[in-house]
């Protein structure tokens, strides 16, 4: 036994060098000033936070968090009833029905950000339509609705999943010891069903926030050139003005954020915060 | 819930996530150039696509990663995943934290940060720093799919097949594996299709030398999207459904799997 | 909460006419007649598979009958949901809820008949006294041992006060020495409530130890309904004989009335009314032989086992191995002589027994 042991010890150093490692030599960059291709030249600096923390910056932050947030809500109110009549199916159906909602999510991601560029555009069949009744064309994209719409439609089944699965594992013997001692049908939701798949809840809302606050393709792609979120921006300053560093601090004060709330939702979920679907 | 409102709420959600699919379908048999206006059914865009070099490379350093990242992956996954499964509980706890690490970090920190890190070591940006990137998070996957499975296994199996004379490798080969083997498939596929899906890591891990799929969309939504496009996006999209419909049908057959979450 | 009328009535509290069962076509349950009286343990009894959890979910409501009736102080309570039947249910794994503490989980029925925060107090209290948690309110679930879970569900049920409690084998999940525990403690929980329980179990000894009258079921049909004394002595048929305690079924002829033959040798019994020279089985509970330097039969002890207070041994007579229990020491390998009276041997033939007669 002594000898597969060893196998742990190989992994463990694969995970400290090629995921550990990479995050940490982001954070040190982020401390520093020079060039990273002379690693005598570089100092310690505050610097990079300094300038990640231009108002401007703090701007496309907030506006980052409130459109996660509002996601994240949509998601949720969607979520949760179509998870709920999921569970509800016969069990053929049930699995349909979860292999339907996760089978676009197995295609490209790009190409399904892509597809709505089609919908939502002017010569897209919703304005064609809207046109032909006489309503005239509507700006569907390159706006606040068309990368919310986008980050629901790539996010939506990260919520319905761990909603679905917490109410799933939930004892049928639950509900009818519930019944047995006088709920009605509401109080079985309310009271045993709601608490017992809230874990489902917050698991769902970790899998969604985390990715919409930082995306940059959709509000690229469906918000158009002007479009800026805090993923663009950390994007913008890696891949256009090579001002790693500052891109660095931003993406830190980002990471912190996220493990703020990723911290609340876990205490929030009792230890049974589920973080990937699979 | 009354019936109706279900059915409504359930055929919305469906209408919602398959009309994007359905819309570039149309429009790959679309005669047209131009989206708005319908001329007729068409195979030309297939044709184009077919003998587009610039698709034709990004094809292949989509489905080369990919394919060769499952791979290596899957081993690397498995293996890791044998050697918790005999390792102590407290050292199986702190590994897999670390391995959630990749899957719960959002694209853009490990994008980034294994850009940075190619970047320190003076990689050359490429196939390869493309294909590492996409072992190590593949690799997190398949772990996270066969963990469970290997934790379903009773240690007692193990000393008991010690004690009956096997030896470490006909325990791995004989009574770990075959109990295994459906995570270890459903892993594969599922680091599979997460190489087909990443944009975000590649697009910071390939440099300017290897422009995938993905990239290569990227990159064309700026300066707007050929039809041709929309004909790639059916394939791929018809492509995956029928791999992932006919591995479900292998599983459907061999054994009701638990809620069809051995895909999902 | 409303007191039901206790006036004398002929009926039993629960009654059950004519109940059958199918699911898929299968048939689980067939004709079931029964009926339980007031503060009385009744235990049903039977291997798995029976239908003993099906007839106790059709009492409890969860279940519907195909046919038949169900009464309940005799009213039809067929279609009344679980809820609105005065009877309340311990699940087999508790079903405690674990998003609430002990407190919430006693209180959770009472809460919802929207009684006062000091009645459900009290009622809490007084019911967590009778499982013996005082104390234990602000527990969570999780950190219960399996016993004590097991209590936490009774007093969930009992504090509804209940006419019918249904115990659904509430103790398959504990170890031998708390189950034995828990026995004498349902026992005494069930005579302070003064309510009528009904048991589902698959183990003899609890059935017997606990039970004012016992059922036992197999493959849907009731095989005996009497006192865990004459279940024990009295089987009805092999299968009763069988299932509960270890007996030896030994084939046999009956001679005549008061006479039988078995292992080549004739013997007096007290059973008549079998068919002359018919085939017959024999059941002689393994306590019941006497072992000595003579006897009707003759034997040789294949084996000895000490079992605590007694030593079981192995003897074959003829072909057959018996099992004979004795307080006296024997050593596997030595020859012995056997004999049995009358009245511990006991006729059985393949059919049942209303048609013995």
């Amino acid at each position: 036994m002594k000898k597969f042991d060893g196998i742990v010890y190989f992994y463990g150093i694969w995970v400290a060098v090629l995921v550990v490692l990479p995050l940490l030599i982001l954070v040190l960059l982020s401390f520093t000033s020079g060039d990273i291709y002379d690693l005598s030249s570089l100092t310690l600096t505050l610097d990079n936070y300094k300038a990640a923390l231009d108002p401007s910056y703090i701007g496309v932050m907030m506006h980052s968090l409130w459109l996660a947030f509002i996601t994240n809500v949509i998601c949720l109110v969607i979520g949760y009833p179509v998870a709920y009549i999921i569970t509800g199916l016969n069990p053929r159906i049930r699995n349909t029905m979860v292999l339907l909602i996760l089978a676009p999510m197995w295609s490209n991601f790009l190409l399904r950000t892509y597809s709505w560029m089609l919908v939502l555009g002017n010569n897209g069949p919703i304005n064609s339509v809207l046109e032909s009744i006489g309503l005239g064309t509507v700006q569907l994209m390159y706006n606040n609705f068309g990368v919310i719409l986008g980050m629901v439609y790539n996010f939506l089944p990260f919520m319905i999943l761990p909603i679905y699965l917490s109410l799933t594992r939930i004892d049928n013997a639950l509900v009818e010891a519930a019944r047995d001692l006088g709920a009605t049908s509401k109080d079985v939701f309310f009271k045993v069903k709601l608490p017992l798949s809230m874990p489902g809840v917050f698991s769902g809302t970790t899998l969604v926030f985390l990715p919409a606050i930082t995306t940059f393709v959709i509000s690229r792609l469906l918000g158009g050139g002007q479009y800026v979120l805090i993923g663009n921006l950390i994007e913008h300053k890696f891949m256009v003005q090579n001002d790693w560093q500052v891109g660095a601090a931003i993406a830190v004060i980002v990471a912190i954020i996220l493990l703020v709330v990723l911290g609340v939702l876990r205490k929030l979920a009792r230890g049974r915060l589920e973080l990937s679907l699979w | 819930m009354v019936k109706p409102l279900k059915r409504i709420l359930i055929g919305g959600l469906l209408l919602f996530l398959y009309l994007p699919i359905i819309v570039l379908a149309l429009y790959s048999f679309n005669a047209s150039e131009y989206l708005g206006r319908w001329e007729g059914f068409s195979l030309k865009w297939y044709g184009a696509l077919f003998s587009n070099a610039e698709i034709a490379e990004a094809l292949y350093y989509t489905l080369g990663v990919a394919l060769l990242a499952t791979i290596i992956a899957t081993a690397i996954g498995v293996l890791a995943s044998i050697g918790l499964f005999y390792s102590k509980a407290k050292i199986k706890k702190h590994v897999m934290t670390a391995n959630y690490l990749p899957i719960v970090n959002p694209d853009l920190i490990t994008g980034i940060s294994l850009m940075m890190f190619f970047v320190f070591f003076r990689a050359r940006f490429g196939f390869s720093t493309m294909l590492l990137a996409h072992i190590i998070f593949d690799v997190a996957y398949v772990i996270v799919v066969v963990m469970p499975k290997m934790m379903q296994i009773d240690f007692a199996q193990v000393e008991a097949a010690m004690d009956l004379g096997a030896n470490q490798w006909v325990i791995i080969g004989r009574v770990i594996l075959p109990q295994i083997k459906q995570g270890v498939l459903a892993g594969a596929l599922l680091a599979f299709t997460m190489s087909i899906d990443d944009f975000v890591i590649s697009f910071f891990t390939a440099g300017n030398r290897a422009t995938n799929l993905s990239i290569a969309i990227y990159s064309m939504a700026r300066r707007g999207i050929k039809p041709y496009v929309n004909a790639l996006a059916t394939l791929m999209f018809v492509g995956i459904i029928l791999l992932i419909f006919f591995i479900n049908r292998i599983n459907d057959s061999k054994k009701d799997n638990e809620n069809g979450r051995l895909i999902g | 909460m409303i007191e039901q009328p206790t006036e004398a009535r002929q009926e039993g509290l629960v009654e059950l006419h004519d109940i059958s069962k199918a699911f898929d076509g299968k048939p689980i349950l067939k004709d079931i007649n029964f009926s339980v009286d007031k503060n009385q343990f009744l235990t049903i009894l039977g291997p798995s598979g029976c239908g003993k959890t099906t007839l106790l979910r059709m009492i409890g409501g969860f279940e519907e009958p195909d046919s038949g009736t169900i009464f309940l102080n005799g009213k039809c309570i067929n279609g009344v949901s679980p809820h609105d039947r005065n009877i309340n249910t311990v699940f087999q794994k508790y079903s405690l809820f674990p998003h609430m503490n002990v407190y919430d989980n006693i209180a959770f029925g009472l809460k919802l008949k929207k009684q006062s925060a000091k009645t459900i107090n009290k009622k809490v209290k007084d019911a967590l006294k009778l499982v013996s948690l005082s104390g234990f309110e602000k527990r969570s679930i999780e950190a219960l041992s399996g016993g004590e879970q097991q209590r936490v569900a009774i007093a969930r049920a009992l504090v509804m006060h209940p006419q019918v409690l249904l115990l659904d084998e509430p103790l398959s999940a504990l170890d031998r020495r708390l189950r034995l525990d828990m026995q004498r403690e349902l026992k005494e929980i069930q005579v302070k409530a003064g309510i009528t329980f009904i048991y589902v179990t698959h183990d003899q000894e609890e059935a017997l130890t606990m039970s004012d009258k016992v059922i036992v079921l197999n493959n849907g049909a009731i095989q005996q309904i009497d006192t865990p004394d004459n279940i024990y002595n009295e089987p009805v048929n092999l299968f009763v004989a069988d299932f509960v305690g270890t007996n030896n079924i030994i084939d046999g002829r009956f001679i005549e009335d008061h006479r039988v033959s078995f292992l080549g040798a004739e013997f007096e019994c007290d059973d008549v009314g079998f068919v002359k020279n018919s085939r017959v089985h024999v059941i002689i509970r393994p306590e019941d032989f006497i072992l000595g330097e003579g006897g009707k039969l003759s034997g040789h002890i294949r084996s000895a086992a000490f079992k605590g207070m007694v030593n079981e041994l192995v003897v074959l007579v003829e072909d057959t191995e018996l099992i004979v229990r004795t307080t006296t020491h024997y050593v596997a390998g030595t020859d012995v002589f056997l004999d049995v009276i009358p009245f511990n041997i006991h006729v059985l033939t393949e059919e049942k027994a209303d048609e013995k007669v």
